[in-house]
């Protein structure tokens, strides 16, 4: 068992802090900005949340981590999905896909109709 | 307030009816249509959702609906402001002073003053209106604030997005898709499927799920998601869907507008698919398909749970489409585009009839009345507004007056508006007294008779006694000399009436024109307002004149004098022809002076 689970966009944060540490935040911002597309106050969220949970340290602007890359596992997002969309995207999304997902027969059906398509065009 | 309402509920039937068409169109044509081009459909239900006002053409197929509701429209918004007006002539104040502020600019519009006094009456038709008004904006609020909120939480999950990690795929799909601007694609572990978002710069978010695996499959899935992703961003989705569901929270209470804004989110995706297969190679086609499958299943474990299962879904249309969609040849995607384009001028555009009328603030129209059963009008008479005057013009037409045909020669007015429809006599008119005639109005006397008794009669001074019978005519007067109340059926005798007169026609207009007149002085004693005359109207008379301008022109004569509502009556100057005494010549010399006071 890990002793510290984190979603993934924490990891990946992580990861930049693993690599460069001890790091300036302001530097951190520059380098999150670049790889993670991140926006400062993004970043510095991130850094107090962690920074609170043990896992970093930032002292006079520099950041260190307490916490080994072997210590950490990657927590799914199942949950989060449910929790921070309450199931619901506003209705103005151009959404890849809606509504339910397909059943297996469905599903079957479907392929079976591609296949045939496909082989149609083989003959 | 009232007006907003009505013209929502306007714009809201319209688009309904647009809407209907063009589900009609959709399923009749089937697969024959690409989506993109009924992608296109839509918008013109979308500007008939949010714009109120549009070009008029005669290609357009809203006919009657776009006229009947028009007249509707203008009959519950002119309603305000009539009661108004009589209340206060009822209570005793001063109709000149109430009625001076709204004058002039309430012939186009029913002021805003009218409402507010209206709300001070409180019948109870206001109140289910004001519970209809409060309902209507709680819905928009709602719909707003749900989707505003859940917008926002949005963004605060996706603030920790992070950055797509390939690069050239983004080129790749990107250079296919020819994207003239760079986007941003992220990814993200709290979504399942891959959207757009952002309105000033649209991102791609992706679910991180399918970017780890590196294998050519995967790639693949990738980049026909954005390929898929990147023609929404090309064509303004991010934008045009929110306006969509904007204009659907304004029009939340027509359910034919959510199945129209579901058929559009469907048509919007499905024309991406095809857009994004535009560019794949017809091998590539069927496993674009297969991404579309497997994306609706291997995102299943996770949307079981989710609360979006109210959708039907579209993966099954997709994916069928897409499988049987051959990029269309040139001659459907002409015809296509042919069928757009006649939809668009055909849904869009207005009937002409309501285009003509009021240039400037002006509106000269002519008014004929026929006997019952006789296409020959006994009385044309021409009402003239304008804005800058006081008062509206009224002017007589003798029916005698000689008139020069091209075929016939010269003829009676009479005659000639017997023969020619409505629009050749104001034509003709228009060239004879020099005065440009914008519409018409023409009924018979049995509306004039119905017009007299739901005013309840009108008071008028019979300057002789009157007997004449003409079975051939159905005509039968009997009126005694002296004041009294004629209703309809004597007003009619009274009007009709010339067979005693030394000067037959002239004598009769003379009767006419003080009848009119004493009827329009009673007017701040009756109970006819100007929706109820036109209803009246309504009913038999043939017009081109756009019914807002109708109700306006008719509630202003109804106007108490010295408000705009005083009546002049100018006089048309003819002399007698000495051959027959029974053809009148226009007096050229004076006839200016008609022409000057339009």
């Amino acid at each position: 068992m890990y002793g510290f689970k984190l979603f993934e966009a924490e990891y990946k944060f992580m990861e930049i802090i693993w690599e460069h540490a001890p790091v300036n935040s302001t530097r951190l911002a520059q380098l999150c900005a670049e790889i993670l597309g991140w926006k400062k106050s993004t970043t510095y969220t991130v850094l107090r949340k962690l920074c609170e949970r043990g896992l970093l340290k930032n002292e006079n602007a520099m950041v260190t981590y307490l916490v080994e890359k072997e210590e950490i596992g990657i927590q799914e997002s199942k949950e989060l999905l449910d929790k921070s969309f309450g199931g619901s995207l506003p209705m103005f999304l151009t959404t890849f896909l809606k509504g339910k997902p397909l059943s297996e027969q469905e599903a079957a059906e479907l392929k079976k109709i591609i296949d045939d398509n496909r082989n149609g065009k083989g003959e | 307030m009232a007006d907003l309402v009505l013209t929502v509920l306007n714009m809201s039937i319209t688009a309904g009816f647009a809407a209907l068409i063009i589900i009609f169109i959709r399923g009749s044509l089937g697969r024959l249509l690409p989506r993109t081009f009924s992608h296109a459909l839509w918008l013109i239900v979308l500007y008939r959702m949010i714009f109120p006002y549009s070009f008029s053409s005669i290609f357009s197929v809203l006919g009657n609906l776009k006229a009947n509701l028009d007249r509707y429209t203008a009959v519950l918004q002119e309603i305000p402001q009539n009661k108004a007006l009589n209340l206060e002539v009822f209570s005793g104040h001063s109709a000149q002073e109430l009625a001076a502020s709204p004058t002039n600019e309430n012939l186009l519009e029913a002021g805003g003053m009218g409402a507010i006094q209206n709300s001070a009456a409180s019948a109870p038709s206001d109140n289910l209106f004001l519970v209809l008004m409060v309902l209507w904006t709680v819905g928009i609020l709602v719909l707003l604030t749900y989707n505003g909120i859940s917008y926002r939480r949005l963004c605060g999950s996706l603030a920790t997005a992070t950055l797509f990690e390939r690069p050239e795929l983004t080129k790749e799909c990107s250079a296919l898709v020819r994207l003239t601007r760079p986007v941003s694609v992220y990814e993200s572990d709290k979504v399942v499927s891959p959207f757009v978002y952002g309105l000033i710069s649209p991102k791609v978010i992706l679910p991180s799920g399918i970017c780890r695996d590196n294998d050519a499959e995967s790639r693949d899935r990738l980049k026909h998601i954005l390929l898929h992703e990147f023609y929404h961003i090309k064509r303004r989705d991010y934008l045009v869907k929110p306006l969509a569901f904007l204009g659907l929270s304004i029009h939340w209470f027509n359910p034919v507008l959510w199945i129209a804004f579901r058929l559009f989110d469907r048509d919007m995706e499905m024309s991406c698919d095809e857009g994004a297969v535009h560019v794949l190679n017809a091998e590539e086609k069927d496993n674009y398909a297969v991404t579309l499958l497997n994306m609706a299943s291997a995102a299943s474990g996770i949307r079981k749970r989710s609360a979006l299962a109210f959708h039907a879904n579209d993966v099954k249309e997709r994916v069928k489409h897409i499988v049987k969609y051959k990029n269309p040849r040139r001659s459907a995607a002409v015809l296509s585009a042919v069928l757009v384009i006649l939809c668009a001028v055909g849904l869009l555009s207005n009937p002409t009839s309501l285009a003509t009328g009021l240039k400037d603030g002006k509106i000269n129209v002519l008014v004929m009345c026929n006997a019952e059963g006789s296409q020959f009008p006994d009385t044309i008479l021409l009402l003239g507004y304008d804005a800058d005057r006081d008062g509206i013009n009224v002017t007589f037409v003798p029916r005698d007056l000689t008139v020069e045909q091209e075929l016939n020669g010269a003829g009676r007015l009479s005659g000639y508006a017997g023969n020619n429809p409505p629009e050749a006599v104001v034509e003709k008119l228009s060239e004879i007294l020099g005065v440009e005639i914008h519409n018409y109005v023409s009924f018979d006397t049995g509306v004039f008779r119905d017009l007299v008794d739901a005013a309840g009669g009108v008071e008028f001074d019979v300057p002789a006694r009157m007997v004449y019978d003409d079975p051939n005519q159905n005509l039968h007067i009997d009126l005694q000399a002296g004041r009294q109340v004629l209703d309809g059926k004597k007003a009619e005798m009274l009007v009709r009436f010339r067979k005693g007169y030394t000067e037959g026609d002239l004598a009769r207009i003379r009767v006419q024109q003080e009848f009119l007149e004493a009827a329009l002085n009673q007017k701040g004693e009756l109970n006819l307002s100007a929706d109820n005359v036109y209803r009246l109207l309504s009913e038999d008379m043939k017009t081109d004149l756009d019914m807002k301008k109708a109700i306006a022109l008719i509630s202003q004569l109804q106007k108490p004098k010295g408000a705009g509502g005083s009546v002049n009556f100018v006089e048309i100057p003819v002399v007698v022809d000495n051959d027959y005494p029974w053809t009148l010549h226009l007096d050229q010399e004076k006839a200016g002076a008609v022409s000057d006071s339009f």
